[in-house]
């Protein structure tokens, strides 16, 4: 049976993203379309989005998905 | 799903006139009410009496559509559990309380099982632990086998898709 692989951390700069633009957490759940507290989860770290969802936000903020999201070093 | 959700509106506004009339005909000897009764009180009892029977029959309807059914148990059971995904990290924990849920469940049956099982009796000097399964453990593991099956058949659905 194949061994799970350590979990990796992720950290984003999603916040930092949002703030620049003046953007509340609800305006960025509507823009993504998903709730404010997944945006709450994913600021804080406790909840890694999907690929989709990552590139949504990617592609939203106009950027690429390594600006956004790291491997925690 | 329009039938579906008109019989769980039903069955769930009927259910205070079905435990009524249950109470009532408790009193009532041998279930049938006097003829000298007022006219009003018998046709009250002729349509609770209908009303149970039909109560009775869109139920069993409805359980065997909500083991047979996904949409079925999607809408029903969304609705009694309170699942609100809307999106993916709700989905996320939707899957990941099923799962507790789903474990803890399978523990209880278990235990359940075991305790319909076995009997235990204790004297001063010594504990006899004797097997006795009757219908109830009989029901019980066949409710852990549906678990263990339904499970089963729902990852390989689903890792097939």
């Amino acid at each position: 049976m194949p061994r799970l692989a350590a979990k990796l951390e992720i950290e984003n700069r999603i916040q930092e993203f949002r703030q620049k633009l003046a953007l509340t957490q609800q305006d960025l759940a509507n823009a993504v379309d998903v709730t404010r507290a997944t945006v709450v989860a994913l600021e804080r770290g406790s909840y890694n989005p999907s690929l989709e969802l990552a590139f949504r936000l990617a592609k939203f903020f106009k950027t690429d998905i390594e600006s956004l999201f790291a491997v925690k070093k | 799903m329009k039938l579906l959700r008109f019989a769980q509106t039903y069955l769930l506004a009927a259910l205070p006139f079905v435990v009524g009339v249950s109470f009532w005909s408790d009193s009532v000897p041998e279930g049938k009410l006097s003829p000298e009764a007022p006219l009003a009180l018998r046709a009250l009892w002729e349509v609770l009496s209908w009303n149970l029977m039909l109560w009775f029959a869109v139920l069993i309807v409805f359980l065997v559509a909500l083991i047979m059914s996904t949409a079925a148990q999607e809408t029903t059971l969304r609705r009694i559990a309170n699942i609100r995904d809307r999106d993916e990290r709700e989905e996320f924990l939707t899957g990941q309380a099923a799962r507790v849920s789903y474990l803890s469940t399978l523990a209880a049956g278990i235990f359940l099982l075991f305790l319909s099982a076995f009997r235990f009796s204790a004297t001063s000097t010594k504990v006899t632990i004797s097997m006795q399964p009757d219908v109830k453990s009989a029901f019980v593991l066949a409710l852990l086998v549906w678990q263990l099956a339904s499970f089963r058949f729902a990852i390989r659905k689903l890792a097939a898709d």
